[in-house]
């Protein structure tokens, strides 16, 4: 297969069959805490994006050049992939402040928040244990592939995470029974809209 | 061997640490940012609410402009005289009293409440929605009372009155103007502080029309411009206009109104 095509499928693969939030079910605090205004979740997806990339192109390093020569890749990667995620925000966090006090602003709030994401920490997983929270695939990701399917992974989070803060913010003007009000609803919407995209699944196979 | 393993483990994951603190530390001390404590002194002071009334982007940068001392202490006015006494004591100044120059008023004399719609409108409850469909009021250019500027003002000072139109809390209010920008149909405006009057009404239709849907609106009759003893007013596009520089309340207009569309305020 083409390598160009090959990695587009990747990317379309990570952002959208397997979407991270609504078919794997991983990062649902930030999907539901930031997601009731399309401002916060726009600043909160670039920042997303951002670091995933990042720190699963720097996981893939440490991993494959670290761990697997001293043979600790088999449990000592969570752990390690942890340490370098909160030290790599912290990080950009120090390099944008002094550098882009602007982007600082935008990014800035959302910057810590990321440090403990369950998705970023699952995209660095993924991009060297690919299908770890499915099935064991028998296959390694080279770093460029790593590095587009974390990429995939972050646009269909930030996807995501947008066109639910739309639907909520059109949810506030609903007349809404009362007793749904609120996260009830968003809940509701959120299942439905997991249901839609049960539609992906099997689009291709590698 | 296990033994081996827990030796390198913990070899990686220290050394991993090691290096990564070293280089944090380096970088932190590198890209240091010196902020003055002024501003962020000030910054917990101030409301934090990025209304944007005092001309800057949001409270942060009006903080800045103020420890800097581009802009004076009661450049915000939001939280009130104790909060501007507390930011003067921080920079050093004294402070007096701040004057507003304008008020907000609304150009509309006769709220949803007193009319009789033109539909029964079940849809979104906000002024744009049913804008957007033409409105459900009998005047084209009067408040729809859905009160989309009550819930633009940040500072809580719009409320729909009893009669459907807004009504304002002028010591609440900052002039942010934000409701103003709220308004699908304009019909909020900034008119001096000390205006004695104002024209209830935006309707720009002619007298006949204008009597078909409202009685208590503009017909742009003249009386007022006749009438007043200073030339204050003037009838542009069907609309009593007024003109604060010339007006010298002598309130002859109200009186004399026949629909009753000028307000003594």
């Amino acid at each position: 297969m083409d390598e160009i095509v090959r990695l587009g499928l990747i990317l379309i693969g990570a952002a959208f069959v397997n979407n991270i939030i609504l078919v794997r079910f991983i990062g649902l605090c930030p999907f539901f805490g930031v997601s009731s205004k399309i401002q916060t979740s726009v600043g909160m997806s670039f920042a997303v994006t951002f670091v995933m990339t990042l720190a699963s192109a720097i996981s893939w390093v440490v991993f494959r050049y670290l761990l697997v020569p001293f043979k600790l890749d088999n449990f000592l990667y969570i752990i390690t992939f942890i340490l370098v995620i909160a030290s790599l925000v912290q990080l950009v966090e120090i390099v944008l402040r002094k550098t882009s006090p602007t982007l600082y602003r935008a990014m800035g709030i959302y910057l810590p928040l990321i440090t403990t994401n369950c998705a970023v920490l699952a995209a660095a997983t993924e991009s060297v244990k690919p299908g770890f929270f499915k099935m064991a695939i028998a296959y390694n990701y080279s770093f460029i592939e790593a590095v587009v399917y974390s990429l995939g992974i972050a646009i269909g989070f930030g996807f995501i995470i947008i066109t639910f803060a739309a639907i909520r913010e059109r949810l506030e003007l609903a007349p809404v029974p009362e007793m749904l009000k609120g996260t009830p609803i968003a809940f509701i919407t959120a299942a439905l809209f997991a249901f839609a995209f049960i539609g992906f699944s099997g689009l291709f196979g590698l | 061997m296990d033994v081996m393993l827990i030796i390198s483990a913990a070899g990686v994951l220290g050394g991993l640490g090691i290096v990564i603190g070293a280089l944090l530390g380096y970088v932190g001390e590198k890209m240091k940012v010196s902020i003055d404590p002024k501003v962020e002194q000030i910054y917990d002071l101030l409301p934090q609410l990025n209304c944007g009334a005092c001309g800057y982007a949001g409270c942060e940068q009006a903080a800045e402009a103020m420890a800097k001392g581009d802009a004076p202490p009661d450049t915000c006015v939001v939280g009130g005289e104790e909060e501007i006494k507390l930011i003067g004591s921080i920079l050093g100044v004294e402070v007096g009293k701040k004057e507003y120059t304008t008020r907000p008023v609304i150009h509309c004399g006769k709220g949803r409440n007193k009319v009789e719609p033109l539909f029964e409108y079940n849809g979104l409850r906000t002024c744009a929605a049913v804008n957007a469909m033409g409105g459900d009021v009998p005047c084209s250019y009067g408040c729809l009372g859905f009160g989309d500027c009550v819930s633009a003002c940040p500072f809580d000072a719009v409320h729909i009155g009893s009669d459907g139109l807004p009504e304002f809390d002028l010591d609440r209010c900052t002039r942010c103007g934000l409701c103003a920008k709220a308004c699908p149909r304009g019909l909020i405006t900034f008119i001096p502080q000390k205006a004695g009057v104002y024209v209830a009404c935006s309707n720009k239709d002619i007298g006949k029309k204008v009597r078909e849907v409202c009685d208590a609106g503009c017909i742009a009759c003249r009386i007022c411009e006749r009438n007043c003893p200073n030339g204050a007013f003037t009838v542009e596009e069907n609309l009593a206009r007024v003109d604060y520089d010339k007006c010298q309340l002598a309130l002859v207009c109200v009186e004399k109104c026949p629909t009753k569309c000028i307000n003594k305020l």
